[in-house]
């Protein structure tokens, strides 16, 4: 059998064991509400959790986008260690909060938090917007990576079109029919086999050519000192630079797929244990994406940025036995597919909930938001592949341009919004105007003062503006105090004693 | 001890984190002599800092530095 086909039979065979476990998701409930079908009533355990924030949060972008940027821009790579580091730093700022009063309030979307923080229909359709324009690019990418993913192993033979549609395709069954709960426990499952054919295939190269890990770097300084050294052979990582990229948690925190898992957990301790272990499951993965950068840079050299993204594939065409190779394609596929699944069903939440949120109150218009939420997912499955058709950048820009500039200007009004009681409803909508203005503006002039990305300075900007407009607009009503703040706390304690007793 | 000075201990700890990422942690990145051959030791002092962070997230997330609400 010809290796193009039998990587084709890897990935098929891998997505039609998501679809079969996907689909036995919604098999497993019979009642199903908006809260069952967006966030799976709210019951998500520790090993589920974990598993499917970590294979949400790590995209084809860490297997594909992370090793060409290694390739390119070499050791100041590393800086993604620290970022994916952050995010239990900054989500335990806030992350807690927010699964406490959503649990209260019913919440599905950040945006249901914040128009009850902020009493405002304005407030949710802003923060909603932006969320869902930040979010539908982002599902192109991974379509656009499905199609990449086979064109590349198949050497062209599997057409970009066929590979985008039919796996986009087997993703949307699973969806549809099994919603959060089904598209958790794909992840259960794709993000075991991310690690294990991630692993497979780098430990692989790494001995088989080089004999380990230190002859490996011997041969880099050799091959290319500049690699080894920041800010990497196109100046990219400088000291600024690093700073930006930590910023970019920000924009990172509140993309919709990461916050509804702060709302589907069952408690606080599965939400702690998720989150200090997405950033060691994060650091073992992009470990091995750094060995797959830099045997590229010395095994297959030449490439330009935009080639780079191909240097997974090449080394999995070109230099692993068949079966990792296969395992290598399904794995790439298993990474894109968990994020995509992911921004599916939380986009689709949003466009119900948010935009149609009216209709929810009696149990006819839970079913009939359920009915809509599921055609959605196949709406938003034409709209992105739509948009992967047009092909127009490399898979890391368009992420970076696109998604956590604008997300942290939703980002800003929500912590500010958990933690100052005086922040009112126009401040936070001027803040995120004005932020959002302003990063547009600095992404369209390529305006990065003193080197620093347009994130940290639209932010700062929206901050400002949301201080400055609330210190000269009326207070929110007490009732918002009584709800957001001091229910809030009352609560916690009453909890605590409940424990301890 | 009061929950304000945890917070500052906690605040401090996250800063000297992320301060010595920038501005210690990046000069020595370049640093290509090989420790034990096998690894650059500017990539091991990177992989050390961060594991000490990994453990602050720990800390912190675990309210064992200080509580994530006023009591």
């Amino acid at each position: 059998m010809e290796r193009w086909l039998i990587y084709v039979a890897f990935v098929f065979g891998y997505a039609i064991i998501s679809v079969l476990i996907g689909v036995s998701g919604a098999r497993a409930r019979s009642a199903i509400n908006a809260e069952e079908y967006f966030l799976a009533g709210r019951g998500i355990g520790t090993v589920v959790a974990f598993l499917t924030m970590a294979a949400t949060a790590l995209s084809s972008y860490a297997l594909l986008g992370i090793p060409s940027y290694f390739y390119t821009h070499g050791i100041g790579t590393l800086i993604i260690m620290p970022v994916a580091l952050t995010v239990p730093l900054v989500f335990w700022c806030f992350a807690f909060r927010l699964h406490r009063l959503g649990r209260a309030y019913r919440y599905i979307t950040l945006s249901d938090f914040l128009a009850d923080r902020f009493y405002s229909r304005t407030v949710r359709l802003i923060a909603a917007t932006i969320l869902a324009l930040i979010t539908i690019p982002y599902i192109s990418i991974h379509i656009m990576g499905f199609g990449y993913v086979l064109q590349g192993l198949t050497q062209g033979r599997f057409p970009y079109t066929w590979g985008a549609s039919l796996l986009g395709a087997m993703m949307v069954v699973y969806i549809f029919a099994g919603g959060y709960r089904g598209v958790a426990w794909t992840d259960v499952f794709q993000g075991v086999l991310m690690l294990l054919a991630v692993w497979l295939g780098a430990g692989y190269l790494v001995v088989t050519l080089y004999g380990g890990l230190g002859p490996m770097f011997v041969a880099l300084q050799q091959a290319q000192p500049e690699i080894l050294r920041p800010p990497g052979p196109h100046k990219l990582w400088t000291q600024a630079e690093w700073l930006s990229w930590l910023a970019f948690v920000m924009g990172f925190a509140v993309q919709p797929q990461m916050t509804s898992k702060f709302f589907s957990v069952r408690d606080e301790h599965v939400l702690r244990v998720s989150l200090v272990g997405f950033p060691v499951y994060a650091l073992i993965i992009y470990t091995a994406a750094m060995v797959l950068g830099f045997v590229g840079v010395m095994k297959i050299p030449g490439l330009t940025p935009k080639e780079a993204d191909q240097v997974t594939m090449l080394l999995t065409g070109q230099y692993l036995p068949i079966l990792i190779g296969g395992l290598m394609a399904a794995g790439i596929i298993a990474a894109s597919m968990s994020t995509a699944s992911g921004q599916f069903i939380a986009l689709s939440s949003i466009i119900t909930c948010d935009f149609f949120g009216g209709l929810r109150d009696a149990r006819l218009a839970e079913q009939r938001l359920v009915r809509l939420g599921k055609w959605l997912v196949l709406v938003l499955f034409f709209v992105g592949f739509g948009i992967g058709l047009l092909r127009i950048d490399t898979l890391v820009n368009l992420v970076v341009q696109t998604v956590f500039p604008f997300g942290a200007q939703v980002f800003v009004p929500m912590l500010v919004g958990l933690y100052w009681q005086r922040a009112t409803r126009e401040g936070a909508i001027a803040g995120m105007l004005v932020g959002t203005v302003t990063a547009l503006l600095m992404m369209i002039g390529r305006w990065t003062p003193l080197g620093v990305h347009c994130t940290v300075w639209a932010s700062l900007a929206n901050l400002l503006v949301l201080v400055i407009v609330s210190r000269f607009t009326p207070p929110p009503p007490d009732e918002v105090i009584e709800r957001i703040f001091i229910r809030n706390r009352t609560s916690l304690r009453e909890g605590r004693a409940v424990a301890s007793s | 001890m009061k929950r304000r000075i945890k917070v500052i201990i906690a605040t401090f700890l996250l800063l000297v984190y992320f301060v010595s990422l920038i501005g210690w942690v990046w000069p020595q990145l370049g640093d290509t002599n090989l420790l034990w051959g096998w690894c650059p030791q500017g990539v091991l002092i990177f992989y050390v800092h961060t594991l000490v962070g990994l453990i602050l997230a720990y800390l912190v997330n675990h309210d064992m530095i200080v509580d994530g609400e006023p009591r």
